[in-house]
């Protein structure tokens, strides 16, 4: 069958099976990259070992080559093709529930939410898991927040929730900011930029073990919901004359999502336009059926984000570049492109 | 069997929109809802598909009250063209076809053999068998429209609401449709804004003014020259063909003292 896309529906199937091989091919390859190259059969071996206990353990169970695989770079790789998985995935039920697909975590301000929550918990003087609850805590109220000024006025449209999302991007960002200047703190101002540039330089595998959970139970929770995302997009209306009861729907995805994006920005900061620019690319390769469109963004936000990183670390010698200044410098001209082809297609229609 | 709209009232916004509106659909028959622009035509049947709830009053499907159902109960009952139909990114026709076989849908499950077959059904009965595998975007108003009923024909529900169908459509498919919609075993409530149209295919018609029920009965009963210029301020001549269906031509009123006016020019 063909569908909606470039290429036919029918193999989306053998694409994931293949992303999926991608994907580990690239966690190896992107753990062997570094200032010492390792061999990916040396990872491979040590992950084998340490996931399964295969292999003979006094070789690759301690040791330089242990130390460098396994407790530094590998959490990192992992954390990187968790927080891709997460916030594609996301993005894609975002612009389901928003019906546009423009909408992203960074751009309808849940990140700036969980960002906000973080430095609050961090102007208190809590750290740790602390602070990674406040971050959920804030993107969840970002969330409700931009919901709710959405629907000012009566019904909710693409337009005013684009622009709550804005708003609220601005003031959350702004409170954040006055939160680190009122509190003086150097050491949590520097933590705080860090963050908002994102990076996975702080990945460690107890951090690694929750957002690794979340995140695949979240994309697993919306993959299960492929049809409900697929009425959302037919409108309120006619999603209710489908069986579906959209609001509480809607408010449900976007809760899931936000918890899903809070740990993600607890964990490495905020990571913009992945959100947009995956799931865009893949409507565009298999179409916008939520059944396809899920689990290959996911596993391409992955992989992406991994192959991210890896160029980040690589392209300054001697440093490393925000993750978070890549994704914006390639996905904010992608998000100004489909801005532009949706304003000439609206005025074509008009 | 029959779909009855009891005493409904509606306020939107502070505004009264519907003032204890009555409304009965037997089983198998066509009913036509009549009426000027923001007369409450299309907030009626928006009360009827659930998505509006009445301040007073209540609409009954076979004797169920529509509030006790929960909204897949009432998907099985009632399927819903509305008048606009938003135009989903990236999606086929005949994806959006089988979204019509979601009320029946466990989670999780996936479209059967049998729902291809009846979404394959419903495109031919339209007239879009063609172009299943188009995407939506690229269709025409006219097209996405019959999309549109397709996906209401494939929820195979014993009741059907149209909110002005024949919007786009040439006078062709004006009448292919409403012909389709007539063969349907189903009873069907429809806004409509063509006179001769309701005329031709409604057993009965409600005529709407401000909120209320003008005139409800056959279309001869409600389509004659002193209602239609009571509610629209237009004159009309009414004839009756072979069958006794009324058929109406209108013209407009020519306010008075116009000939002074005339003069003057």
């Amino acid at each position: 069958m063909r569908g909606a896309g470039l290429l036919p529906a029918a193999a989306w199937g053998p694409v994931c099976l293949g992303l999926a091989g991608l994907l580990i091919l690239s966690l190896g390859a992107a753990v062997g990259i570094g200032t010492i190259p390792i061999p990916p059969e040396d990872v491979y071996r040590t992950a084998l070992w340490c996931l399964l206990g295969l292999g003979d353990g006094s070789q690759w169970g301690s040791g330089a080559l242990y130390d460098v695989v396994w407790l530094i770079r590998m959490p990192r790789v992992v954390l990187a093709a968790g927080v891709g998985m997460s916030l594609s995935v996301c993005g894609v039920v975002m612009q389901a529930v928003v019906r546009n697909p423009l909408a992203d975590p960074y751009i309808l301000g849940v990140s700036s939410g969980a960002y906000l929550g973080a430095a609050l918990a961090l102007g208190l003087g809590l750290g740790g898991a602390a602070m990674g609850l406040a971050g959920c805590v804030g993107g969840f109220s970002a969330s409700l927040a931009v919901l709710a000024l959405a629907r000012l006025g009566g019904r909710i449209t693409a337009v005013k929730l684009l622009l709550a999302g804005s708003a609220l991007s601005a003031v959350c960002g702004a409170a954040a900011n006055l939160t680190v200047f009122l509190f003086h703190d150097d050491r949590g101002a520097a933590a705080l930029l860090q963050w908002t540039m994102g990076g996975f330089g702080g990945a460690s595998w107890p951090g690694n073990g929750l957002m690794l959970g979340v995140t695949g139970l979240g994309v697993l929770f919306f993959w299960s919901q492929f049809r409900s995302l697929n009425l959302l997009t037919l409108g309120e209306e006619a999603a209710m004359t489908l069986g579906l009861e959209p609001r509480s729907r809607r408010l449900l995805y976007l809760l899931t999502a936000a918890v899903m994006v809070g740990i993600s920005v607890y964990q490495a900061g905020m990571i913009g336009f992945v959100g947009l620019m995956i799931p865009h690319t893949i409507r565009l390769l298999f179409g916008g059926d939520h059944r396809r469109l899920i689990p290959l963004s996911a596993l391409t936000g992955g992989i992406f984000l991994v192959w991210a990183d890896v160029l980040c670390r690589v392209v300054l010698p001697g440093n490393e570049l925000p993750v978070g200044i890549l994704t914006a410098l390639v996905g904010a001209p992608v998000f100004v492109a489909l801005l532009a082809g949706r304003s000439r297609r609206m005025e074509g229609m008009g | 069997m029959s779909l009855e709209v009891e005493q409904v009232a509606l306020v939107l916004g502070g505004h009264p929109v519907l003032n204890g509106v009555s409304l009965q659909a037997e089983e198998g028959s066509m009913v036509g809802i009549i009426g000027p622009n923001g007369s409450g035509k299309s907030s009626l049947l928006r009360c009827m598909y659930r998505v509006l709830q009445p301040r007073e009053g209540a609409v009954f499907l076979d004797g169920r009250n529509l509030e006790q159902m929960t909204a897949r109960q009432a998907a099985q009952k009632l399927a819903v063209v509305a008048q606009h139909n938003d135009c989903p990114m990236d999606m086929t026709v005949e994806e959006l076809v089988l979204l019509g076989r979601s009320p029946y849908k466990r989670a999780l499950e996936g479209d059967s053999r049998e729902d291809r077959q009846i979404a394959a059904e419903a495109l031919s009965a339209v007239g879009l068998e063609g172009l299943a595998r188009r995407r939506l975007d690229t269709l025409s108003g006219g097209e996405r429209q019959r999309a549109a009923l397709a996906r209401a024909l494939a929820q195979q529900a014993p009741y059907l609401l149209l909110d002005e169908p024949t919007n786009h459509l040439d006078v062709g498919h004006q009448l292919q449709l409403m012909e389709l919609v007539k063969a349907l075993p189903v009873t069907v409530v429809a806004v409509m804004h063509d006179f001769n149209l309701a005329a031709m295919y409604c057993d009965r018609l409600c005529l709407m003014n401000h909120g209320a029920v003008a005139a409800a009965g056959t279309p001869a009963q409600v389509l004659t020259p002193q209602r239609i210029r009571e509610v629209y301020q237009v004159e009309a001549q009414v004839w009756l063909d072979e069958e006794g269906r009324p058929v109406v031509r209108c013209l407009p009123v020519r306010p008075h003292g116009s000939d002074s006016v005339s003069e003057r020019g």
